[in-house]
């Protein structure tokens, strides 16, 4: 197990965000973690990367406890979020915001080699590399913000619904790019709404529930579960 | 030549656009709005001031203790200030500059001045190229370095040229960023952008012919043209301490240019865009805000330590919430985020109530006034997040092989 969750909690004041959440996730694996809004899947995120502080469980990554670790430093060891919302520079050119991903290192032409990795991998931004982040489309600002944290060769990429408020077209593009990558033998967890995509093309998934894993297991069976096709495949 | 009183405002427009400069880091590049400034600033008044006086350190020495006493509270205090978000930072920040005015009439009263402060400090002295106190001067024409102090005169109207050179421009650039702020707000209403900017024009044209009395007055209570008395202004003292602030001016900002620049600059930049992307870069967001205060506040220290070893003296009033006041609009008038904005608010608020003087009382009205409209219409100040490009954009490309750096 690469990236493991032990009974995680968090708590936002009295709202109790994730009441014990425990989820493995394979080196290689595409892990998908799928639920309604409010559910509590970017706290999960958030919790594993440190972005909020959890009230109690572990979280693991290879096989060391990083509970509570300060986020630079899983950043560092190969933890990567892609959060919702995109979290783009708008006004930094392409090739600045990819540079930016590769901020901490400092050998210039390993910095070269992935911007040349990340562009083969995605073309488009290639072709727009001096164009403002701000004025590519939200397709485009999606596949920055996952091309950014490439940059970082993260051992787990984690992903913060990178489908929303996208139209249909570029959303099956996206999902073909996270297929690409798990062919090159990437570690992913998923979190998303869109949940008939991602268990299309997860191995694994959970569904979770206010805070809660409410099923598991792998995502060919959960496709077919009647529970999951009632309330996320719509009937 | 000059009028000492003007030149008194000269020096004063080095120090606070230092200040601009500085808080702008936090402000503008940093995007914090931590408003104890002014509390930085006067830290390294006093510690500079107190060195010197009461144990007799030379003022270089005093001056560098000042900054690092102002950057060692800085970070001390930014510790746990800083881990605020918002307003609260805000309101910690402002408590923490009265905090400290009110620090000093409890400190001993032998070493720190009590409520009245301290005076007699010493004063830096700059002795550019051979400058003599005026009273020594016919004595010393006469003496074996003579010959330097007589090219003294032409080597000070050189650089007085070169000064106003640069004011014009930077008054020049306040004009064209209002009008190009002017167009972009045309071109978002319906008014239209051209419109707007040639009415602007055209007031400012006919504003320039109305007052233009008002500004041949200044001229003329700005320069003297008494050939007797320009042979005492070359020599002033205070023309050589004016160009040793511009010299370390010019020296913070090559120092400030390159801090943008660097992976700190970068880190303070991604983080006023995008906390949490810049945490996703990996950056460690919060060491980099209190290394950006600690070297914003060392500054301010180091601004504190001219003005105090330049009025000579001192008092906890000289930092008060007039200060910060002032403070704030340089940065905010100027443009957050600029170097250039931060030049062109320490100079216009160093000057505005000399310019407004012929208003009288009014003044303050005016001044006021203006500033709560720019200020609503012009949230970002008049070169917020822009530079003025010395060198033009064609050539800068030619001159650097790799067009597009990070901003
Ligand atoms: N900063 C916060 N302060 C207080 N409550 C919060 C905070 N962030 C999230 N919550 C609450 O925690 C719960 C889980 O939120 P979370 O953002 O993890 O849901 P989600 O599953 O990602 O939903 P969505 O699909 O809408 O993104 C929600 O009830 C939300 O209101
Ligand atoms: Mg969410």
């Amino acid at each position: 197990m690469v990236l493991e969750t032990e009974d995680l909690r968090v708590d936002y004041g009295h709202v109790r965000a994730l009441r014990g959440v425990s989820l493995k996730v394979r080196r290689g694996s595409l892990v998908t973690l799928i639920g309604a809004n409010g559910a509590g899947k970017s706290t999960t995120l958030k919790a594993i990367i440190g972005l909020v502080r959890p009230s109690g469980g572990r979280v693991f990554f290879e096989n060391r406890d990083i509970t509570g670790r300060p986020t630079h430093k899983l950043v560092a060891q190969g933890l990567s979020l892609v959060p919702e919302g995109r979290h783009i520079f708008p006004d930094l050119t392409v090739r600045e915001n990819l540079k930016l991903g590769a901020l901490l290192i400092r050998d210039r032409r390993e910095e070269e080699r992935r911007l040349a990795e990340v562009m083969e991998m995605f073309p488009r931004l290639g072709e727009r590399l001096n164009q403002k982040g701000g004025t590519l489309s939200g397709g485009e600002q999606q596949m920055l913000a996952i091309a950014r944290a490439l940059m970082q060769k993260p051992k787990v990429l984690l992903l913060d619904e990178p489908s929303l408020g996208l139209a249909p077209n570029l959303v099956q593009l996206i999902f073909e790019k996270l297929e690409e990558l798990k062919r090159g033998g990437a570690t992913i967890l998923l979190v998303e709404q869109n949940a008939y995509q991602a268990l299309r093309i997860a191995d694994y998934a959970y569904v979770l529930e206010t805070g809660r894993i409410a099923l598991e297991g792998p995502a060919k069976a959960l496709a077919e579960d009647r529970r999951v096709i009632e309330h996320y495949l719509g009937g | 030549m000059i009028n000492p009183y003007y030149e008194q405002i000269l020096i004063l427009t080095v120090i606070n656009i230092i200040l601009a400069l500085s808080l702008n880091l936090i402000m503008g590049y940093n995007g914090l709005f931590s408003i104890a400034h002014h509390g930085f600033m006067a830290i390294g008044a006093y510690g500079s001031a107190v060195l010197a006086l009461s144990f007799g350190a030379p003022l270089w020495l005093a001056a560098l203790v000042g900054m690092a006493v102002a950057a060692v509270i800085a970070l001390l205090i930014g510790f746990p200030v800083l881990r605020l978000r918002g307003d609260y930072l805000a309101i910690a920040t402002l408590a923490l500059g009265e905090i400290v005015r009110k620090l000093w009439p409890v400190l001993p009263e032998q070493y720190f001045g009590g409520a009245i402060g301290l005076k007699d400090i010493p004063q830096f002295q700059a002795r550019i190229w051979a400058n003599v106190p005026v009273s020594q001067l016919d004595q010393a024409l006469s003496g074996p370095q003579g010959w330097m102090i007589r090219l003294n005169g032409p080597m000070n109207l050189i650089s007085l040229v070169i000064t106003f050179v640069l004011l014009l421009i930077l008054v020049g650039m306040g004009l064209w960023g209002i009008s190009r702020w002017l167009y972009r707000l045309g071109e978002r209403t319906r008014l239209g952008g051209r419109p707007l900017v040639i009415a602007y024009w055209v007031v400012l044209g006919v504003g320039l012919l109305v007052y233009y009395r008002g500004l041949l007055g200044f001229a003329e209570r700005m320069f003297w043209f008494d050939r007797a008395l320009s042979r005492q202004a070359f020599a002033s003292d205070q023309w050589a301490l004016f160009l040793l602030f511009v010299a370390v001016l010019f020296l913070f900002t090559w120092v400030v240019m390159n801090y943008l620049n660097s992976l700190y600059g970068r880190a303070v930049k991604a983080i006023r865009e995008d906390e949490v992307a810049a945490a996703m870069l990996g950056l460690n967001t919060f060491r980099y805000k209190l290394i950006n205060f600690t070297f914003a506040s060392m500054w301010a220290g180091l601004a504190g330590s001219l003005f105090a070893h330049y009025q000579l003296s001192i008092s906890p009033e000289d930092f008060n919430i007039f200060k910060l006041v002032d403070l704030l609009l340089m940065v905010v008038l100027g443009g957050m985020g600029s170097i250039t904005g931060s030049y062109l608010g320490g100079i216009i608020v160093s000057w505005m109530p000399e310019v407004l003087r012929f208003l009288a009382e009014w003044r303050l009205v005016v001044y006021a006034l203006t500033l709560v409209v720019l200020m609503i219409f012009m949230p970002q100040g008049i070169y917020g997040y822009r530079e003025i490009r010395l060198i033009p954009t064609w050539l800068r490309r030619r001159l650097s092989r790799q067009g597009g750096e990070v901003a």
